[in-house]
């Protein structure tokens, strides 16, 4: 079986009827993965937050005694090498687990992301008309860009008025059309469909990437366990807080004196 | 609308994806490790876990919940027998012929496991030997199986053993009566395999009826029909019938083929399909020159150039002979040449011309070629070419249409009416000719009959702008002058 490249030669409208309508539920398809991709970073921002200010806390606090614990070992062996590293390397991850649960903290307390279904239907048009894989040059695209961004922005933080503030504030220039006729711009068009397939499989790999994510496994636990009635996170934090007080007695007995600390 | 074939600047590349970015994947790591701790499951639990991802296709997931469960002691028969299942399906038919041995180990009575590892022989490893072993040792533990019965048929018919295979074939027909087409598996009306009466599809479609009616297994048969159907335009009625000859048959690499163009198929158009179909075929059979072919075409459709490219080189290395494979290869990267800014056109004016010098009939090589040739500039080659396409199309108005664009490109004005009215009087409703014939009128200064051309387009298609922007133009300028 044989085909034409029908793009190169005579100029077919109906073919580039076919293509334009290809690539408008394409656009449609496209913002709503972005939507998808948009709530899937926010779900797991927000579980983040709710994890490290529950377990990661405590896990942190947990590190920093054990941090402790290794460094006392470390002044009684100094000429051990091993027990210096271990010291060194215990402390590193005390002061890890630390930046991230300050970060945390100092990103303030956010509750669990519950977009609204006008927020998600705001973000999936300003997505539609605005998407930077949706210009044909750069200039456009630039500009695109930075409204995509603040789009992000404005859906994570649930602020429907903003959303609405950059529709609004949208004006969409007609792409120029430079004359060249149907074939050419038939190949625009397909060109464009390129563009959104690539933006489309990008969604797609970076949603599978994000559904392998350790943080997605884990939120999934806390999901299912949430359904059989347990607070899984709750569980977890009652676990570390057992490690700590244990952590604690050893380093007490270490340093043979009650830990105040 | 003018006439040059100037494209737009290449394709702008796709914006990066911000990824998330996790404060610290270490406390995230050893959270999921705790909250694992705290899910215990036991080896129940993973088995029944095996079994929904398997009904969920996660086959990976399947087989290490399976293994788990067996580690953990779950050491019964079910689950050697569920993860060989799971472990055909992934294709490791080692993997799971051994599962299923272990299965019959640990349960020898039982026949279906004996039967179910006779299928895999027989159908994934061709080993008969072992298949009719284990259909007979089946057949011991339960002989009035009818299906045992016919599958051991067919292994000793694979073996010349047709006295035998009969007399196994006639017990399952005794048991079940229904059951497939026995006589027509024992060879006696294998003159079917020698295809279908051509020039006469519905009584060819009668015929196949007439087999399937008497013998509803016979998978050819069922392939057959699908032809005919497809032939007569009836693809969903084909689809089915090859689907059918699958499911009988479903190491047979022609039906898995038969189907994909079938799903190619534009009023269908189940791409994934296809593809998924083309590469079973080429699986149960690697040196299937058309189906790596059709499959190119398939993954072209799809955009994935780079897939059909290998597709193609590979139908090529099987069929060097193949015009149509060295057509595909050439217009495959003649598209991404000129769509994507990829590949070289002067390979893919290579491939063109190795096409025509195998089949100097091939129509669309010469148009293509008049394309490329164009792109490249040789304007006297494309207009060759476009003449061979008039010479080999000459009740089409396209060809003209084309011809009359790259004489209008040299600046022959005369050559191109000529191809523009030749256009439009073959198909009056052509309105890109009508407009392009006004065009070349006027290039001519012919002004009335241009006029009168683009009022043509306009009364043909009253929505483009384009041609009433080009008429509108031409009145001022009239009116003006």
């Amino acid at each position: 079986m044989t085909t034409r490249i029908t793009q190169i030669k005579a100029p077919e409208a109906r073919e580039l009827e076919k293509k334009r309508a290809e690539l408008a539920t394409l656009e449609a398809r496209l913002a709503e993965r972005e939507l998808d991709l948009a709530t899937l970073q926010a779900e797991l921002h927000s579980f983040e937050g709710t994890y490290l200010r529950t377990v990661g806390s405590r896990l942190a606090e947990l590190d920093q005694i054990e941090a402790q614990i290794a460094e006392a070992g470390a002044r009684n062996k100094p000429k051990d090498r091993e027990v210096q590293q271990r010291a060194s390397q215990a402390r590193a991850q005390a002061e890890e687990s630390a930046r991230a649960v300050e970060a945390e903290q100092e990103a303030g307390k956010r509750g669990p992301f519950l977009p609204s279904e006008n927020l998600k239907k705001l973000y999936r048009e300003v997505a539609k008309r605005v998407h930077p894989d949706l210009a044909t040059d750069e200039s456009e695209r630039k500009r695109r860009h930075e409204l995509m961004t603040e789009a992000n922005r404005a859906y994570e933080e649930g602020d429907e008025a903003r959303l609405e503030a950059i529709l609004r504030g949208w004006e969409s220039s007609p792409e120029s059309v430079k004359g060249e006729g149907p074939g050419a711009e038939l190949v625009r068009v397909i060109r464009k469909i390129a563009q959104v397939e690539d933006r489309l499989k990008a969604i797609d790999a970076e949603i599978a990437r994000l559904e392998e994510s350790d943080i997605y496994d884990l939120k999934n636990q806390v999901d299912q366990a949430k359904q059989e009635g347990r607070d899984l996170l709750a569980e977890m934090a009652a676990g570390v807080d057992q490690q700590v007080v244990e952590a604690r007695g050893r380093l007490r007995s270490i340093k043979g004196q009650d830990a105040t600390l | 609308m003018s006439e040059d074939d100037n494209l737009v600047p290449p394709a702008l590349v796709a914006v990066e994806i911000k990824a998330l970015a996790v404060r610290s994947e270490t406390l995230i790591k050893r959270g999921l490790a705790l909250a694992k701790s705290l899910q215990p499951r036991s080896a129940d639990d993973h088995y029944t876990l095996g079994r929904v991802l398997f009904h969920k296709g996660d086959f990976g997931g399947a087989i290490a919940e399976y293994r788990i469960a067996i580690r953990l002691g779950l050491d019964c028969p079910d689950v050697h027998h569920d993860l060989g299942l799971v472990l055909l399906g992934k294709d490791d038919l080692d993997g799971a012929i051994e599962e299923y041995r272990t299965a019959i180990r640990l349960e020898p009575g039982y026949p279906n496991f004996h039967h179910e590892l006779g299928r895999v022989l027989y159908y994934r490893k061709r080993d008969l030997d072992g298949a009719i072993a284990e259909y007979s040792m089946a057949i011991r533990l339960e002989p009035d199986d009818p299906a045992f019965h016919n599958d051991l048929g067919f292994a000793l018919r694979d073996k010349g053993n047709l006295d035998a295979a009969a007399a196994q074939l006639r017990t399952a027909r005794r048991l079940a009566p229904i059951l497939a087409g026995n006589d027509y598996r024992l060879g006696f009306t294998y003159s079917y395999e020698g295809g279908l009466p051509e020039s006469d599809l519905d009584a060819a479609i009668v015929e196949c009826r007439k087999v399937i009616r008497l013998h509803p297994g016979f998978a050819t048969a069922h392939n057959y029909l699908g032809i005919a159907l497809q032939g007569k335009g009836d693809l969903e009625g084909a689809i089915i019938e090859y689907r059918t000859s699958i499911r009988l048959q479903p190491d047979a690499a022609q039906g898995h083929y038969n189907l994909g163009n079938a799903l190619r198929d534009k009023e269908v158009e189940d791409l994934d399909g296809a593809i998924a179909e083309y590469r079973t075929a080429i699986r149960i059979e690697p040196d299937f020159a058309d189906a790596h072919n059709d499959l190119g075409l398939a993954l072209q459709r799809k955009g994935n150039l780079d897939g059909a490219i290998e597709e193609y080189g590979i139908a090529i290395r099987l069929q060097p002979g193949s015009a149509t494979a060295h057509y595909n290869f050439g217009h495959v990267l003649h598209i991404g040449n000129t769509l994507y800014g990829k590949y070289n056109l002067d390979e893919a004016i290579k491939e063109y011309r190795q096409a025509l010098r195998l089949n100097p009939n091939l129509v669309d090589a010469h148009d293509n070629l008049g394309n490329a040739l164009k792109q490249k500039g040789d304007l006297e080659g494309a207009i060759a070419e476009y003449r061979e396409v008039v010479r080999l199309s000459p009740k089409d108005d396209w060809p003209h249409f084309n011809l009359g664009v790259a004489l209008g490109n040299k600046g022959d004005w005369d050559g191109a009416t000529a191809e523009y009215r030749e256009a439009v009087r073959l198909n009056p409703n052509n309105d890109f000719a009508h407009h392009s014939l006004g065009f070349a009128l006027e290039k001519k200064g012919d002004l009335r009959g241009a006029l009168e051309a683009y009022r043509a387009t306009c009364v043909l298609n009253p929505e483009s702008a384009d041609f009433k922007q080009a008429y509108e133009r031409l009145v001022q300028q009239v009116n003006r002058g």
